[in-house]
């Protein structure tokens, strides 16, 4: 068969453009252009970056005077994420409506800079302006900083490329200070609670595979084992480990949420202290906005079905939402968790969680499976806000987005980095959450391949921030 | 956790038996990375990875960084299946916060030389172009589908995935049936407070994304192979 005609015309164009330093369409002489690359290295001696929605080959510059006449020197960011300086047109091309993408002066518009006093010069891997670190993005002529980037950016030490400050980074040096807890923590907690000297405990979640299988093909156990191994290896070992939900990804009438949570306990049992589940989406019908249970519209599914007989039942409890005491030893302070389950509501479980948050205690913990901000959550999600809003809690613990997440200046944390694929910035990961000397809470993000520490922030027992 | 990394970064290397490529690299240069696509019955093109054939596919690693080579998020996968009439890619995306400006896609060379790039947005605007060139109409039968479970373009913490599936037949790459075929997939990204990422499944470093040696082989044949890992 002829391959017609219009595979003939490419055929010409893609043989023409792949030659490095061959006089042709992909070497053109240096000049602004709409073409899809995805490499710098295709657009010859030229960047490829991303412009407004698409992306073009444009050729570097240190001023407007080296751009022709019709085009300015302007900071944007290359595909790979560099930053650099490029020429591009002053009238839209390509079709498109022009703004500088993602250059210095976007990224200054785009982060909360009213906090700037409070921000630390570094943040886990993260160097400010102030600081020298590796990278080498001046090159093109800007004003460079003394961590080697422009604009007010922030050094990777890690990857040695420019990027936006971060939006949370609570503590000061967050990279690596010890942790003022006083003496290691003492005491045990198992499935109904327990008594320790101070609290130091981990927070996983998210642990399902990529996409939904009757089985458990795909499913992370490897990942889940080492996370958990990496808790049991801690010094000193976490008194308990709290998760976020989402155990499975499993049609909600088939037999695979059954077995892949089998694994799930199989890996948890690295780690020899207690484990606490909270329920999640996937644990109904996988819709976020799904309600399993009695007085659900989804019912009782094998889903359901699976994780309160198969996880909760390690822990002794029977409904998807319950409450743990941790307390002082020497009565100095108290605590509670308290476990909701947005997905899972009805009138009584409002009751029961009003009736829990009333009960004093110095520290509140809730956890719970969908951020707040989450646009079309489960059925308890909203009443569940409007109660936490009117409560003092300590620490809002939620998962469901498969990454790290804490903005600045909230007791809200996000962590879903278990096991599921790990879907922004943060790669797999666990949070640990420590009470210090001075009352105080601290929270830790931690790396599952580096063992580094890419996040802390620390909160009063009232939830407020603490420095 | 050295010994972790080398797991997870670990690199099927094969032995490719009767391929047909006719472009072969320079005699010295490694074997490429290679994915064993599936034969398996043409899947419905929606999006949906439920065929047990998706399910069962042999899968790439994670995608690296495009540049560097190393390990990076966000996570990033790809498998094949092909049958007489054409080659199915699904390429998935974990993803915080799907944006219409995400792309993934593919950079396929046929034996007989031709490299045509594939890529599509979260939206489901499909693109076929040569390196470096402008798109083009995609050429009959290719077909593509998103499935997200995301908010398109809203921050709102909900997003978790999206997945492309994507039909080419093989006279789109000028091949009368199934055979072997040098390919790259690849995916860019802006997670949340960070820059644009991109990611491939095998970095193409400083050369250009089509370049023969960055590619690697997507196996089609009925030969068997040796898979050793390392």
């Amino acid at each position: 068969m002829l391959a017609p005609l219009w595979l003939a015309c490419l055929a010409v164009v893609a043989c023409a453009g792949r030659p490095r330093g061959s006089a042709d369409a992909g070497m053109a002489p240096s000049g602004f252009r709409c073409v899809d690359c995805l490499a710098s290295a295709d657009c010859g001696s030229d960047q490829c970056i991303q412009y407004a929605m698409d992306v073009a080959c444009a050729p570097s510059c240190a001023s407007d005077g080296s751009c022709v006449s019709g085009s300015s020197c302007q900071a944007y960011s290359t595909v790979a994420g560099d930053q650099v300086r490029v020429c591009v047109p002053d009238a839209p091309q390509c079709g498109l409506v022009t703004e500088p993408d993602a250059g210095p002066a976007s990224a200054d518009a785009g982060v909360d800079a009213g906090d700037d006093a409070a921000m630390p010069t570094t943040c886990g891997g993260l160097v400010g302006p102030t600081v020298a670190a590796c990278c080498h993005s001046c090159a093109s002529g800007a004003t460079c900083s003394t961590n080697g980037c422009y604009g007010g950016w922030w050094c990777n030490s890690a990857s040695c490329r420019c990027q936006a400050p971060p939006t949370s980074c609570g503590a000061p040096d967050a990279g690596t200070p010890p942790i003022d807890a006083g003496p290691p923590p003492s005491g045990s907690v198992g499935p109904t609670g327990g008594t320790v000297s101070s609290l130091f405990f981990a927070v996983l979640g998210d642990s399902r595979p990529a996409v939904e299988t009757d089985t458990t093909s795909g499913y992370p156990t490897t990942i889940v084992q080492q996370l958990y191994a990496d808790l049991d290896g801690l010094s000193p070992r976490p008194e308990f480990a709290l998760v976020t939900g989402d155990y499975c990804f499993a049609s909600p009438r088939g037999p695979g949420a059954h077995a892949q949570m089998g694994l799930y306990l199989g890996a948890r049992a690295t780690y020899s202290g207690t484990v606490f589940y909270a329920m999640g989406n996937h644990e109904c019908t996988g819709q976020t906005s799904s309600n399993c249970g009695p007085g659900g519209a989804d019912g009782t599914t094998n889903n359901y079905r699976a994780f309160l007989g198969d996880m909760l039942s390690t822990i002794g409890q029977t409904a998807p939402y319950y409450a743990v005491r941790v307390d002082a030893a020497d009565a100095a302070w108290t605590s509670k968790l308290i476990f909701a389950a947005p997905n899972a509501w009805d009138a009584t479980q409002e009751a029961w969680l009003r009736s829990a948050l009333a009960e004093p205690t110095t520290y509140t913990f809730v956890v719970y499976h969908e951020p707040s901000a989450t646009s079309s959550g489960p059925p308890g999600l909203a009443p569940l806000n409007a109660m936490l809003a009117s409560a003092s809690v300590t620490l809002r613990i939620t998962g469901h987005s498969h990454t790290y997440y804490h903005r600045r200046g909230t007791n809200e944390v996000t962590i879903g980095l278990g096991g599921a694929p790990p879907a922004g910035s943060y790669d797999y990961g666990y949070l640990t959450v420590t009470q210090l000397g001075s009352g105080d809470i601290e929270v830790r993000e931690h790396d599952y391949t580096s063992g580094a520490v890419n996040d802390t922030f620390r909160v009063h027992a009232d939830g407020s921030p603490a420095p | 956790m050295s010994v972790r990394w080398q797991l997870a970064s670990a690199t099927v290397v094969v032995v490719a038996l009767g391929c047909g490529e006719t472009s072969a690299p320079p005699r010295e240069a490694p074997p490429p990375v290679t994915l064993e696509a599936r034969r398996a019955p043409a899947p419905r093109i929606d999006g949906e990875l439920e065929e047990r054939d998706w399910i069962s596919a042999p899968r790439t690693e994670r995608f690296v960084d495009a540049i560097e080579g190393t390990r990076t998020t966000p996570y990033t996968q790809a498998r094949v299946l092909f049958d007489d009439e054409a080659l199915t890619l699904a390429l998935y995306a974990a993803d915080e916060d799907v944006r219409s400006t995400d792309r993934m896609g593919a950079v396929l060379h046929a034996p007989g030389g031709a490299t045509f790039v594939v890529e599509i947005a979260p939206t489901g605007a499909l693109r076929w172009h040569a390196p470096s060139a402008p798109a083009v109409s995609p050429p009959d039968g290719v077909v593509a589908a998103i499935d997200a479970d995301a908010t398109l373009d809203v921050d709102d913490l909900e997003d978790e995935e999206w997945v492309a599936e994507i039909r080419v037949p093989w006279r789109a790459l000028g091949m009368e049936g199934p055979g072997d075929v040098r390919a790259n997939f690849f995916r860019r990204d802006r997670p949340r407070d960070s820059l644009l990422r991109s990611l491939a499944w095998t970095p193409w470093r400083t050369r250009p994304s089509a370049a023969i040696e960055t590619l690697g082989l997507v196996h089609c044949g009925e030969v068997s192979v040796e898979v050793a890992r390392r």
